[in-house]
């Protein structure tokens, strides 16, 4: 695909230079030089190869906040996807965190399946229902030290699955939108024929997913296929019709993680299910729609910009004892921040917190 | 540790900068407000190119320093001393030294068929760190996810 290609199918040429893109973007905020306005306009004036060889292309954190306020409607997002899969050929591979382990990771498991086993709870490897699980193993590895608590993640999924009703069977993988987001689609098409053969194999469905990413990778980024998907949130806000009490000592808040919120348009279903467990939510300044991001997507270029824009996140959610987020990864970056940090917050998973309170 | 892996650090009052390193690598970069070089931690491993094209001597290898966090958490930078080990790579093997285990070539490695080699360092008395240290551990961890258990291998 050629850049005037990409230019055509992302409508970049709509743009009316209004710049509340730029004026929206986090990353612009710490980080002066970088500006999806000038990103755009530079790509129409031409200047492809200064675009194609910069490293700028690898701060977008691809939140979507820029699309939401754009008024002729550009696709920043495929934009920047198919400029970093054009990237990528021309040997540009930006800077990867955590040496790269997680690109490895989802080579290896193209090739090689994960061992299954790795979640407590009632499971029949025979049912139509899955639970996707993601990346939460290699989690708990490689943030041994943050206590990330992945599997407690999983297991609580599975324990509120079994309480109403559902006895899943389990998909162990990678959905591939790491590789997708930056820009290796020969990975990700690997990926994804790899899950589809297991989906098919397994006659799966319907399938739940716990991470806000995978749900979208299967929803919006694979092939149409005649399976129900759900995130576990929606499956609740559906099933769940009691009302449990709870000791409300702590105050809460919700942070909507991007790929929930912005880009699967999921609010109000989370905001239920923590109503009916009594869970009461003091809002931060910026919610819903125009929630700011985490700081870091996709494992890449991680620094000390990035922690501005956490930290700015995090001073927001001062009012609160526990700030809740639906995105492991969300996670894991708070409780970077928090390690080295003083803050008086505590961070848990939307599910760890219902699984706690459903007895 | 690997979320905060801090190599290499500056010393902003030494420095003049010249920016020859801003030049030679991506992960640091100049703050031309305050007029301060910056070094990305997370995505810095360590090569030392900086360190040596310095002219003034403001970039430094960080040696056997352990930054506390809390009580419980300690954390350990890279702990590497330039023992001059050689870094090896063929068709069947790569050998890396235990305190520059690159996790991500590492497994990578694996995944094109080859087996992994953790040997100890040269200068092994003048490190802290044990042979078993936090990374290999990891590695083989998450190898095990997979099921592979013979593909790496710590050797003395």
């Amino acid at each position: 695909m050629t850049l005037e290609k990409i230019i055509d199918s992302s409508q970049v040429f709509y743009c009316v230079e209004c710049r509340k893109c730029s004026s929206i973007c986090p990353v612009t905020r710490v980080y002066g030089e970088f500006s999806p306005a000038s990103f755009v306009e530079r790509c129409l004036i031409g200047f492809h190869d200064e675009i194609l060889h910069s490293m700028d292309i690898w701060k977008c954190l691809e939140c979507g906040l820029c699309e939401s306020v754009c008024p002729s409607g550009v696709k920043f997002l495929d934009f920047m996807r198919e400029i970093r899969n054009m990237a990528r050929e021309k040997g540009n591979f930006g800077i990867a965190t955590h040496e790269g382990v997680f690109e490895s990771i989802a080579k290896l498991t193209t090739k090689n399946d994960i061992k299954e086993g790795w979640i407590d709870g009632e499971i029949d490897e025979t049912s139509n229902i899955a639970y996707f699980v993601g990346c939460l193993p290699f989690f708990d590895i490689i943030f041994k030290e943050l206590e990330i608590n992945a599997k407690n993640i999983a297991d609580s999924t599975v324990k509120l699955l079994n309480k109403y009703g559902v006895i899943p069977s389990i998909i162990y993988g990678c959905c591939g939108h790491d590789a997708l987001w930056t820009g290796n689609k020969e990975l990700f098409n690997k990926l994804m024929e790899k899950n589809l053969e297991i989906l098919k194999k397994k006659g799966i469905e319907k399938i739940i997913f716990s991470c806000p990413e995978c749900y979208r990778t299967f929803k919006m980024d694979y092939p149409e296929m005649d399976i129900e998907l759900m995130h576990i949130s929606e499956f609740l806000d559906k099933n769940m019709k009691e009302s449990v009490k709870g000791e409300n000592e702590k105050t809460y808040t919700f942070h909507d993680s991007c790929r929930l919120g912005r880009h699967l348009g999921i609010y109000e279903e989370p905001r239920n299910v923590l109503k009916k467990i009594d869970v009461e939510i003091k809002e931060m300044e910026h919610n819903r729609e125009m929630a700011l991001c985490c700081g870091t997507s996709s494992w890449m270029n991680c620094d000390w910009k990035s922690e501005e824009i956490r930290e700015k996140r995090l001073e927001e959610a001062k009012h609160a004892d526990v700030l809740i987020t639906t995105c492991p990864k969300c996670k894991i970056h708070f409780k970077c921040t928090l390690s080295h940090k003083n803050y008086n917050l505590e961070i848990k998973d939307f599910v760890e917190v219902v699984a706690e309170r459903i007895k | 540790m690997l979320f905060k892996q801090i190599p290499v650090e500056i010393d902003n009052d030494a420095c003049s900068k010249c920016r020859i390193c801003v030049s030679l690598c991506e992960c640091i970069s100049y703050d031309e407000e305050n007029n301060l070089i910056f070094i990305n931690a997370i995505s810095c491993k360590g090569c030392g190119i900086c360190v040596s094209s310095c002219p003034s001597n403001a970039l430094q290898h960080i040696f056997d320093r352990v930054f506390v966090l809390s009580e419980s958490k300690e954390i350990k930078p890279f702990d590497c001393v330039n023992c001059g080990y050689e870094f090896f790579e063929d068709k069947e093997k790569i050998i890396f030294c235990s305190r520059r285990l690159d996790m991500g070539k590492a497994i990578e490695s694996v995944f094109k068929g080859k087996r992994v080699v953790v040997k100890d360092c040269l200068l092994v008395e003048k490190t802290t760190t044990k042979i078993d240290n936090e990374k290999t551990k990891k590695m083989k961890e998450i190898l095990e996810l997979f099921g592979i258990e013979d593909k790496i291998k710590v050797e003395k």
